[in-house]
């Protein structure tokens, strides 16, 4: 389906740019939130992203998936950008003997609330480890693609990606306590 | 093991974010066609500065043979000078809008 709208769009069509708004933007915006942690910038570094690919659109060799090749624009521009605003994120010290919880407590509890935590919970993990989280489980891809996205080696994704599961139980965890008296 | 990893993975399904501004999608196409419109004068500009940087170093090289054949004293001043001065001014300014031409073509690719 996306060969079928490169082409329109190459071919001269704008709207047909269209379609990729739709189908990535929410997964787009969930990637940058990963990075730089607020609404408002997490939406500006998007449409950079989307601009920038419209742009770059005859450079993709699809020799990849669009959507790592797109991914990818949307990790540096939001990487970018973080080293932009310099932002201060609170990195999350893992204390690794930390209680790690029972996930049935977790599943015991409302949708809403399960995706308020894990939300949150993502919020306070540093960018890469959430980052690493919501592209291996949200988005389904391989290790081999995350590493195409976000540049990392093989090993470093597997260790980020362990070092994220784990702050994500303490992190869960600590939000459980707090929010839920858990 | 496996079962609180697949666990985990079920929950991680739930931090899937929706673009929260519903007007998104209109302004990224609306900076979209904003920008290919500016690159559309941009090209425009260019071709235009290019063929009137083409006529003018034209002219410039006519009228610079045309002093090179002068005899007459100008307004008190000998041709040889008047001739000097012009290649001078002449060289300069080609110089210069080469560099502007140079200038907006890369930036144009860079876009």
């Amino acid at each position: 389906m996306d060969d079928i709208y490169i082409e329109k769009v190459l071919s001269g069509d704008r709207e047909a740019f269209r379609y990729f708004l739709k189908e990535y933007k929410d997964m787009a915006f969930s990637v940058t939130m990963s990075v730089v942690k607020d609404e408002y910038i997490a939406q500006e570094v998007v449409q950079d992203a989307f601009v920038k690919a419209f742009n770059a659109l005859k450079s993709f060799n699809r020799q990849s998936k669009f959507s790592t090749w797109f991914y990818r624009i949307v990790v540096n521009e939001a990487l970018t950008r973080l080293k932009k605003i310099k932002k201060e994120i609170i990195s999350f010290n893992a204390d690794y003997e930390a209680y790690i919880p029972d996930d049935s407590f977790l599943a015991s509890l409302k949708e809403e609330e399960q995706t308020y935590l894990i939300n949150e919970a993502l919020k306070k993990l540093i960018p890469n480890e959430s980052l690493a989280l919501r592209l291996f489980y949200l988005q389904e891809e391989s290790i081999k693609e995350v590493c195409e996205i976000t540049g990392w080696s093989e090993s470093n994704t597997k260790v980020t990606l362990h070092r994220a599961r784990k702050n994500m139980h303490v992190v869960l965890s600590d939000l459980m306590k707090s929010e839920f008296n858990y | 093991m496996e079962r609180s990893k697949d666990r985990f993975s079920v929950l991680m399904q739930k931090g899937k974010l929706e673009m929260p501004f519903s007007d998104f999608e209109e302004n990224t196409m609306n900076r979209i066609h904003a920008e290919m419109k500016y690159k559309t004068s941009i090209h425009r500009s260019l071709r235009i500065s290019f063929i009137f940087f083409v006529l003018g170093t034209g002219f410039g090289l006519v009228v610079n043979s045309m002093l090179a054949n002068a005899d007459d004293f100008i307004m008190g001043i000998s041709p040889d000078t008047i001739l000097m001065a012009f290649q001078v001014i002449f060289v300069l300014t080609v110089i210069m809008q080469s560099e502007n031409i140079y200038k907006l073509f890369t930036k144009l690719k860079a876009d």
